[in-house]
């Protein structure tokens, strides 16, 4: 075993390296997992309780407003749980993994793995949650008696492959400029919630009639992501020009965040 | 045989501004866009280090030495990857693990057993191994009976015993050790140089930063000695030391210092011949006086008083004296303690001074190494000897000699 110390390679990953230590992504895993259930009363149920709460509001909310959610007839606690549940894995990744770098400075100071391995394992440890939240939907999705079909089991792994890569990417890029400006971490909050009501989540898009406003919700990667799940669970229509679009933006996002990140990430050491 | 570290022209230039304010807000940024001047103040270098070259065979162990800022961490973090050098290369033959600190990711709310995961994890070792040497590892740390406990619950001297137990036992051909050894009790501490010298035993190379000559001496058969990121010496751990010492008590003989408690201010601290001046050098046959001049604000305890003691280039104490043997006080207000040495009694060389403050019986606080100073050989009549005896000591004892 040789290893040669150079300057610092931009822009490159070292995917042997990151097989190498595979086994520290899963510890850091497994650690920031363990510690949030154990530390809360409640545990395991927060992950839980959470997305059931969020449905609750808004099938109240839609009592007291309007609420449009295009003509179709699906129920909405499971039209809005479809929503949350992939917005939390999306907005609870990208909070947890836009501090990851600035959290463990400690360890970053004190000894050498795959940097990356903060947001990636951030960004799992999300995934986990949103696991532990599909159970919520269950006893619904029996309610209802909206059963999943074939194209359910095919197209929700893919929904979260599209919903963790841009979680990575979007999370990365923040967290390497956490790194240095650490306006990041008051900002990252309010762009979330910004970008919770400018997301399909709680509502359907398909009122809009304008072009350019439609152009500009299919480049929000959430859109995509949205209108294919609730194409896959209950066959609500979908934009095929519009998925490509939000799947353009979501490998974007992640192509830069990850090569950003790449390209601060020997700095850590010297100034987090 | 190829050496097993390899270290080529190594430099590490830090942009001073990213280093000192650690961080900037976006503000900061924003207003340098529109205050070029302040910009261009910022963009100062320093090179922590600079140029450096040297390489290690398997089995060496080598101790690198240094003043505070010299450049020994970031040689350190260098080869532990933590930071990249900014030019130069590094080579390392062999699986690397570097403990810049123990217990590194350590967390309380998890039980001791889990640590030793977490942390094993994080020093780069994979779940089998961990579990085939679990059991050494709680053995070493000796803390089976809180093994499920979280980690809260623990001593500090626990928690730093079981993470050196999962640091001793990482498996590797080189190890890159920090000064960590500085933790934990006295017995600890035994234990775990003792470990060392049982890993260094089996033909590992060790690459160990300290500021503790005792453990360097006893630790590393060669040593590397740094200064403002350059390497100044390479040779024998003694030769190294004894360089070192005498570079870093800087060529100043009086010095003053607050005391951190607030007893007592020390005006003036200086070592000079009897009957001549501060910057007269000191000859083999002048009496020496050390002299502390200090303002004593309040006395702790009737037993207060000032100890000095004497170490040769090596950094051994050759011996400790007190004007307390003599049983005479301190007093508030100005004194002025002066203790003189006998002319032709210590032989020519460096020697550093130590001081204590003693307040019943316990050290109050040290100066350790506040000063340095040399005895010249001074002027010797024609046809005498010149040059050194060998010993730190020069004795007048009396000799009998019966003849027949």
């Amino acid at each position: 075993m040789e290893i040669e110390i150079k300057p610092a390679k931009l822009f490159y990953y070292d995917f042997k390296e990151l097989y190498e230590f595979r086994d520290t992504l899963f510890f850091l895993t497994w650690k920031d997992i363990k510690i949030k259930y154990k530390q809360a009363a409640l545990g395991f149920l927060w992950a839980i309780l959470q997305p059931a709460l969020m449905m609750s509001v808004f099938i109240v909310f839609r009592k007291v407003i309007f609420i449009w959610t295009g003509e179709s007839d699906v129920p909405y606690p499971l039209f809005v749980l479809s929503g949350i549940l992939f917005w939390n894995l999306f907005s609870g990744a990208v909070t947890q993994s836009s501090n990851s770098i600035v959290n463990h400075a400690h360890i970053i100071k004190k000894i050498y793995f795959p940097r990356v391995f903060f947001p990636v394992s951030a960004v799992l440890v999300s995934l986990f949650d949103f696991f532990m939240g599909l159970i919520v939907y269950i006893p619904v999705m029996i309610y209802y008696k909206e059963y999943p079909s074939f194209w359910t089991i095919a197209i929700l792994p893919a929904c979260i492959v599209l919903t963790i890569l841009v979680a990575m990417g979007v999370g990365s890029f923040f967290s390497a400029l956490n790194v240095k400006y650490r306006d990041v971490k008051y900002i990252i909050p309010f762009a979330i919630q910004l970008l919770f009501f400018i997301s399909p989540v709680f509502y359907s898009h398909s009122f809009i009639t304008n072009k350019y406003l439609m152009l500009f919700y299919y480049v929000n990667p959430i859109t995509g992501i949205l209108e294919l799940i609730r194409f896959g669970l209950f066959g609500m229509p979908i934009n095929v020009y519009g998925l490509i679009i939000s799947c353009g933006s979501i490998l974007l996002s992640f192509i830069t965040g990850m090569l950003f990140f790449r390209r601060f990430e020997t700095t850590f050491a010297d100034i987090a | 045989m190829k050496p097993i570290i390899e270290v080529e022209g190594l430099t590490k230039v830090f942009k001073l501004g990213s280093t000192h304010d650690s961080y900037l807000t976006l503000r900061d940024t924003i207003r340098q866009w529109f205050h070029p001047a302040n910009h261009n103040d910022e963009k100062r270098y320093v090179k922590a280090l600079d140029n450096v070259s040297f390489s290690v065979h398997p089995g060496e162990k080598i101790g690198v030495i240094g003043k505070n800022g010299a450049g020994k961490s970031t040689l350190l973090k260098i080869l532990s990857r933590i930071t990249p050098p900014t030019g130069g290369r590094a080579i390392l033959r062999g699986k690397v693990a570097s403990l810049l600190e123990v217990g590194t990711g350590f967390h309380g709310e998890l039980t001791g057993r889990e640590n030793i995961f977490l942390n094993g994890a994080i020093l780069g070792m994979k779940r089998n191994e961990i579990k085939k040497k679990l059991d050494e590892i709680v053995y070493f740390s000796g803390v089976e009976r809180f093994l499920d406990t979280p980690l809260k619950h623990y001593s500090s001297g626990m928690q730093v015993r079981l993470a050196f137990a999962v640091a001793a036992n990482l498996d590797s051909e080189i190890l890159l050790v920090d000064e960590v050894l500085a933790v934990g009790d006295a017995e600890f501490q035994k234990k775990s140089l003792g470990k060392m010298d049982e890993i260094s035993n089996s033909g590992r190379t060790i690459f160990f930063v300290s500021h503790n000559m005792t453990a360097i001496k006893s630790l590393c058969n060669s040593s590397v000695v740094l200064n403002q990121g350059k390497i100044e010496y390479v040779g024998k751990t003694e030769d190294a030391i004894s360089f070192y010492i005498n570079e870093k008590t800087e060529n100043y003989n009086q010095i003053k210092r607050t005391d951190p408690y607030g007893h007592c201010y020390f005006k003036s601290i200086y070592v000079k011949a009897k009957n001549k001046k501060l910057e007269e050098p000191i000859e083999l046959n002048d009496s020496i006086e050390i002299t502390t001049e200090i303002e004593i604000y309040q006395i702790p305890s009737e037993k207060f008083h000032i100890t000095y003691s004497i170490n040769n280039a090596l950094n051994d104490t050759l011996f400790t004296v007190t004007h307390w043997t003599q049983k005479i006080p301190l007093k508030k207000g100005n004194n002025k303690v002066t203790c003189i040495i006998p002319e032709n009694f210590l032989n020519i060389g460096t020697y550093t001074l130590n001081l204590y403050l003693i307040s019943n019986f316990e050290t109050l606080f040290s100066f350790p190494s506040i000063l340095k100073f040399i005895i010249n050989e001074g002027k010797e009549d024609l046809g005498n000897w010149f040059g050194k005896e060998p010993g730190y000591i020069l004795t007048s004892f009396n000799w009998n000699i019966l003849n027949d």
